[in-house]
């Protein structure tokens, strides 16, 4: 998959109020489908179409092992856009910080004194 | 309403900041592609230049990049730069030939932001003063934007459970 055919993906996923609580659920840890179905008034194929737009955008996976396929989050394709989904003042807020501490603005620590350097 | 404001009195997203360094310095930091890239940008992610133009009508052209997602490109169009006073500047996303291009996560983004930076000098620290506004935006857009200036309501709108997700993707930024 391209790069872009990937983002496409990622947003169309995003797009949708429902998938984006999914995510929202699935940041407090991993599960089933059915306990996905529970706080949603929705029936469970409907999520599971929800699950697969998110499967196939890479933002969640699912279990092997047990039945019930756990569904867990993956968020990191979201990092960056993310910051602009967030808050526009956080995007700056987080740069001047990084901007304060290239430039060195943070008072560099005193070095222990070496005269007299005897603590009582 | 028609959408319209007085931008000059009433803008819609300010920040100020107050760096402990000479206004050179500052100066240097915004003007100077290998300093610009160490602290502008979305938390945890790494900007990688194609262009910088420093002047007005000039292009800062930038791909954001997190692990191994696709990158998200974006743009400044530099309007207006008076050197060590003021920096006018049209920000958008992009694509990788610095066409414009609408946000990824929807289509009420305006287009354009506006941000016009301005500088001032005091005693060996700069006061950083920046103003945004949304540039040739519907009346949508506009309240788009204004959500997104006013921290945190934008989460709410999603039901008040997207903050946590936006909590969640900022700490994984941040281990990047």
């Amino acid at each position: 998959m391209t790069s872009q055919a990937q983002l496409d993906h990622i947003f169309g996923a995003l797009a949708d109020a429902t998938r984006r609580s999914i995510l929202a659920r699935l940041v407090q840890g991993e599960a089933t489908v059915n306990e996905l179905v529970e706080p949603f008034d929705l029936k469970q194929p409907t999520i599971s179409k929800h699950l697969k737009v998110l499967e196939r955008a890479g933002l969640v996976s699912r279990g092997r092992a047990a039945q019930s396929r756990p569904v867990r989050l993956n968020a990191e394709p979201l990092a960056c856009a993310a910051q602009w989904i967030g808050s526009y003042r956080r995007l700056w807020e987080d740069s001047f910080d990084r901007l304060e501490a290239l430039l060195g603005s943070k008072q560099p620590t005193p070095k222990k004194g070496k005269q007299n350097g005897r603590k009582v | 309403m028609d959408g319209r404001y007085n931008k000059a009195t009433n803008s819609l997203f300010e920040i100020k900041r107050t760096i402990t360094a000479p206004l050179d310095q500052v100066w240097k930091a915004w003007s100077e592609r290998d300093q610009l890239t160490k602290w502008w940008g979305p938390k945890g992610c790494s900007l990688e230049v194609s262009l910088l133009e420093f002047r007005a009508g000039g292009f800062f052209h930038y791909a954001m990049r997190s692990g191994n997602a696709p990158a998200t490109w974006g743009r400044f169009n530099y309007r207006e730069i008076v050197p060590h006073e003021r920096i006018v500047w049209l920000n958008s996303f992009a694509n990788e030939k610095c066409g414009i291009a609408r946000a990824p996560f929807s289509d009420l983004c305006p287009l354009e932001i506006e941000n016009a930076v301005a500088f001032a000098e005091q005693e060996g620290t700069t006061r950083i003063t920046l103003h945004a506004d949304p540039f040739g935006a519907s009346v949508e857009e506009v309240k788009y934007f204004a959500e997104l200036c006013s921290s945190g309501s934008l989460e709410q709108g999603y039901g008040g459970t997207f903050d946590q997700l936006a909590a969640h993707l900022r700490r994984i930024a941040s281990r990047s």
